[in-house]
């Protein structure tokens, strides 16, 4: 116990004596680690939103598409509701269209379903039939393009030069929260048969997403259905998720291989901190040995003051890491694609902060070796 | 008749490099008895400093052996003469060699810290008085570039005292001093010497210290000569023998190598140490112990 006193003195010193290298070698340490865990953060928090997107969008467990865009027939709509297992199919057409020069997301259902895509009306009520020129505008489309119930919005589809004006009948909160992507401005939701109708494909469907019954497994059904329509891509809601997971382990996977680089580089850092503080006290641990101390003595010296550096760069990290996190969550939020939670995920924390603790003590094994290399004989020789 | 604190017996080292052999020391025999203080001088180059390594367990012999208070160290591997240097010898170098980090007490706190045997509380109550016996009370928590170099010196050898050695070693101990500053602490180690009756070995080219010895000897050509002792010795013995404070000395002394032999017996009921080693260690320290108090009796 004294020698470790004694070592901890030496390295208390040895920190307070050169501040601004200690800081340095500290700094890189917690911004390696405050990387790493800013991203664990951020990629926990998108994934949880994510999953709970599609789950409140996706009213089912499995998901009907055709080979193209929207080319499932509403027979196979009927087809599938008669299939023993299953409780209910809803029919969506999802695609992306114009109003003006703004991209827009189309997207037609049934009256019926509009529960499961709108969180709140802000304003007029929702149309209640399958047809009818009739629109709802999301709330940040509404914004964007100054939209109050009553007027009326010329919707293009994705290809030909052809509209058609519906009457926006209500303001809502759409679910579905994906307006950046493929550029797109807001959610405009019509009947499925107008939208059907603005396609130019009345009968076909985007997708089917089946609801199955209490009991019966989804994956099972998904089999069932792939076999009776060998032709359609079916996936489970989960596979959806997977899917959305994937892209996003890739996105992580590029950051996280950044992150490493910056560990990588906090690692040399140290490693050069430790050498050059070894190779200033030579003479010291020349004459520490020549003193008694033994190798074990010295190397305790230097090991410490590398951990030292991890832990307080590891604690560091962790702190930066965190509000990292929140900064990110709120640049991703801003987007308004995703609104990730700031979940405090310990395992994250935790390996962070040994990550930087481990990385201190292996950065240290080099130099410690020099120091425990040191002969005194040759050292103090040179006087 | 006094015990022997370091033997050499025929000690030869050569160096060898891709081309040629050197040998430095040709089979040096040398006695060095309890409570000496011997002044080995000689020419640069003439092999001073590596017998001193090699009586320190720094380096080891190409023949011949060591022994150090009655433990024969020749064939120890580095760990152990690690802890016998903790134990049985000082070092005092021309450059003081200072640990920076360390305030004067934790410096003359390490040797006794690297033994093991001490608790931080007993190595800080000897380290403090050992820094008052140097003249340096007032100063423990200074660190080194604090102090001027006289005053680093005898905090150097305050550090090397502190675990009660069979030996101190001193290589050119006034070589990076002022006049004045040698003059201070050569009269330290004279005092100490004969107040503590600690065993020290000077090697220097400055032949104004063989005044202070009890034994010169000379080294030339690899092979070690022996000088009868000069009037002046005598004399300045006789003036520091009658120095003020040498029973106050003797008593703190005493009272250190007590200390310890009970960390000595602890760390053997403990069995932290080779037994044989231990046990010669004990013997030693005993006499020294018994042949204080016959002086205080």
């Amino acid at each position: 116990m004294s020698v470790l006193k004694l070592a901890l003195k030496f390295v208390e010193r040895d920190i307070l004596f050169k501040k601004l290298v200690a800081a340095l070698t500290i700094l890189a340490i917690a911004s390696g680690v405050a990387a790493f865990i800013s991203l664990r953060i951020l990629g926990i928090g998108s994934r949880t939103a994510a999953m709970q997107i599609v789950e409140q969008v996706l009213p089912g467990e499995v998901l009907v598409y055709g080979q193209g865009i929207y080319d499932v027939s509403e027979d196979v709509v009927r087809d599938l509701e008669k299939l023993p297992g299953v409780e209910k199919v809803t029919p969506a057409i999802l695609v992306t269209g114009y109003i003006g020069r703004n991209s827009v997301f189309v997207l037609g259902v049934r009256p019926e379903d509009l529960k499961n895509i709108v969180s709140r009306y802000v304003a007029g009520s929702p149309f209640t039939g399958l047809s009818g020129p009739y629109a709802i505008a999301d709330l940040g489309l509404a914004e964007k393009l100054s939209l109050k119930v009553g007027d009326k919005v010329a919707v293009k589809p994705p290809f030909g030069g052809s509209f058609r004006q519906y009457e926006v009948v209500a303001i809502a909160e759409v679910t579905m929260k994906i307006e950046e992507i493929a550029a797109a401005g807001g959610y405009i939701v019509l009947p499925l048969r107008e939208a059907q109708n603005l396609l130019g494909r009345p009968g076909y469907v985007s997708m089917a997403v089946v609801k199955v019954a209490e009991g019966v497994d989804p994956v099972a059904m998904k089999n069932l259905i792939s076999l009776i329509y060998p032709g359609s891509r079916v996936m489970l809601r989960e596979e959806v998720i997977g899917v959305v997971f994937k892209v996003m382990s890739l996105i992580e996977s590029l950051l996280l291989t950044t992150t490493m680089i910056g560990i990588m580089v906090a690692v040399f850092g140290t490693v050069s901190t430790i050498t050059s503080t070894v190779r200033e006290h030579q003479r010291e641990i020349a004459i520490m040995r020549a003193n008694g101390a033994l190798r074990r003595d010295v190397a305790l010296i230097f090991m410490l003051e590398a951990l030292v550096y991890g832990v307080a760069g590891g604690l560091l990290g962790v702190v930066f890491g965190i509000l990292g996190a929140q900064v990110g969550i709120n640049i991703v939020a801003s987007f308004g694609f995703l609104n990730p939670p700031l979940i405090l995920d310990v395992p994250s924390l935790v390996l962070g902060f040994l990550m930087a603790t481990g990385l201190g003590v292996l950065s240290s094994v080099y130099p410690v070796w020099r120091a425990t290399s040191i002969r005194p004989v040759e050292v103090l020789k040179s006087e | 008749m006094s015990e022997e604190a370091l033997v050499l017996k025929d000690v030869k080292k050569v160096y060898r490099t891709q081309t040629e052999e050197v040998q430095v020391l040709k089979g040096i025999n040398l006695t060095i008895r309890e409570g000496e203080l011997a002044v080995i001088m000689g020419p640069s180059g003439s092999g001073k400093s590596t017998l001193l390594s090699i009586a320190g367990g720094l380096d080891k012999p190409t023949e011949g052996r060591v022994v150090v208070g009655g433990v024969d160290i020749t064939d120890m591997s580095e760990e152990e003469l690690a802890k016998i240097r903790a134990r049985k010898i000082g070092f005092v170098f021309q450059s003081f060699n200072l640990v920076r980090n360390f305030t004067a007490l934790e410096n003359v706190m390490a040797p006794l810290i690297f033994t093991g045997l001490y608790t931080w509380k007993e190595a800080a109550e000897i380290a403090s008085k050992m820094l008052e016996v140097v003249g340096l009370k007032g100063h423990e928590h200074k660190f080194p570039g604090q102090l001027s170099g006289g005053q680093q010196q005898r905090v150097a050898i305050a550090r090397a005292l502190a675990p009660g050695p069979d030996v101190v070693l001193m290589d050119e101990p006034t070589g990076s001093l002022d006049v004045d500053s040698a003059v201070r602490v050569l009269g330290l180690v004279k005092w100490l010497n004969e107040a503590l009756g600690q065993t020290i070995v000077i090697v220097t080219h400055n032949p104004e210290l063989s005044e202070l010895a009890t034994r010169t000897f000379y080294i030339r050509g690899g092979l070690i000569y022996e000088q009868p002792p000069g009037q002046i010795l005598a004399e300045r013995i006789k003036e520091l023998k009658g120095g003020a404070g040498s029973r106050e000395l003797k008593s703190l002394q005493l009272s250190m190598l007590k200390v310890k032999l009970e960390a000595l017996e602890r760390a053997a009921s403990r069995g932290v140490a080779d037994p044989g080693v231990i046990e010669a260690e004990l013997k030693a320290l005993e006499r020294r112990i018994s042949r204080l108090e016959k002086l205080l009796a």
